[in-house]
């Protein structure tokens, strides 16, 4: 008895030594109709946006194949955008977090609009859409790039100029294990403008999207370009938000319905049969 | 949606009349032939920009063929076959809706 009550408090200690990291590799449950129904058609990508649409606000969608627009946002305002769609004509649509349900850790999906509306920040996602076609696969030069390094910095992007995480050499090398090198952690490779090499790094104690310097992976001095990633410029918002959110299209069915009861009712007028003459 | 609709009532109406002028409606007829698309197209266009959907633009299609079949038996003065028009007149407008379609999506 005794004995199994060991082994059960044992388990358990390595169960909860072990759960962080496998806790930051699980998603939040996202409840929308579209997600559910397009799941193998929908990408998770955990991306940040400001509003952008061209007259000053964004049209939300309940789905990327609706024509109803279903409510409209102003310009301006940071929105996670968790979720990206591309429809049959190639438009990328981008599903919007909205209400979260702290109890299961679970969000509701606010509405989809349209990538184009949205303004993407400067960090690692719009880094490798801008120019992720000249990553290339990992040098075997910089297979121990962390041998020797005391800290690793770990930034948003290469040359993104904010603050970079950092570990010790140590952490890495431990994460790395006794056989391991780079290639553990690096999964693509680019060389910026002054010959340096980068290394993307997608998982390390946990999903990550950052970058490491491998020609100076102890180097935590920021050094930006701003000029490094091209960014739409913002549109200011609208003086207010277009009237009633699907505003025109019921303007439109209420013509349609107009026309249709109008002439159903003129045709039995205007195309009487005439009677027969006695 | 308004001008989209209209493209596709001047589309429709382009295509329906002359296989109605064909059939040989006249005067009235004709008429009648250009108002039971009055009642049919507008709804069927508007209904396919809200639900798109092949299955949904199939039952509607099915809808305004019964419909104006009936229209034309019902107030025809003299329409020979009026259901076999309203499916030569259907037809031909959504065969050249595919048409532009597929054109469309060439260019």
């Amino acid at each position: 008895m005794k004995r199994n009550l060991t082994t059960v408090l044992l388990a358990g200690l390595l169960i909860a030594y072990l759960a962080p990291p496998a806790a930051a590799d699980v998603l939040p449950e996202f409840r929308d109709d579209f997600l559910e129904d397009h799941y193998q058609a929908c990408t998770y990508q955990d991306r940040y946006y400001t509003l952008n649409g061209p007259e000053g606000y964004v049209s939300v969608y309940a789905a990327p194949d609706q024509a109803l627009r279903e409510s409209a946002l102003l310009n301006g305002e940071e929105v996670w955008g968790a979720w990206a769609y591309t429809d049959g004509d190639g438009a990328r649509w981008v599903g919007l977090a909205g209400e979260e349900d702290p109890a299961q850790w679970a969000f509701s999906l606010l509405g989809w609009v349209r990538e184009t509306e949205l303004a993407p920040h400067a960090d690692s996602k719009t880094f490798a859409q801008q120019y992720g076609g000249t990553f290339t696969d990992l040098d075997g030069a910089f297979l121990d790039a962390f041998a020797q390094a005391e800290t690793v910095a770990f930034w948003d992007y290469p040359h993104c100029g904010a603050e970079p995480l950092t570990w010790t050499g140590d952490e890495v090398r431990d994460w790395l294990g006794p056989e391991g090198d780079a290639s553990r952690l690096v999964t693509a490779c680019y060389v910026d403008a002054g010959g340096q090499t980068w290394g993307h790094v997608t998982y390390f104690y946990g999903r990550m999207d950052r970058w490491v310097c491998l020609s100076d992976p102890e180097n935590i001095t920021p050094d930006p370009d701003p000029t490094l990633l091209s960014l739409p410029e913002l549109v200011p918002p609208a003086e207010e938000l277009p009237a009633g959110a699907g505003g025109f299209s019921i303007l439109a069915i209420c013509l349609v319905a107009a026309v249709v009861i109008a002439t159903a009712v003129l045709i039995p007028i205007l195309c009487r049969r005439r009677k027969p003459k006695a | 949606m308004l001008i989209a609709l209209g493209e596709a009532l001047a589309l429709t109406l382009a295509m329906e009349l002359p296989v109605a002028y064909l059939w040989r409606l006249r005067g009235r007829d004709l008429l009648l032939a250009g108002l039971v698309n009055l009642v049919t197209n507008p709804a069927v266009g508007l209904c396919h920009l809200l639900w798109p959907s092949p299955l949904l633009a199939a039952a509607l299609e099915l809808g305004a063929f019964a419909v104006e079949g009936f229209y034309y038996r019902r107030y025809g003065r003299n329409i020979p076959r009026p259901f076999r028009l309203s499916a030569a007149a259907n037809g031909a407008s959504l065969g050249l809706g595919l048409l532009l379609s597929a054109l469309e999506l060439r260019l």
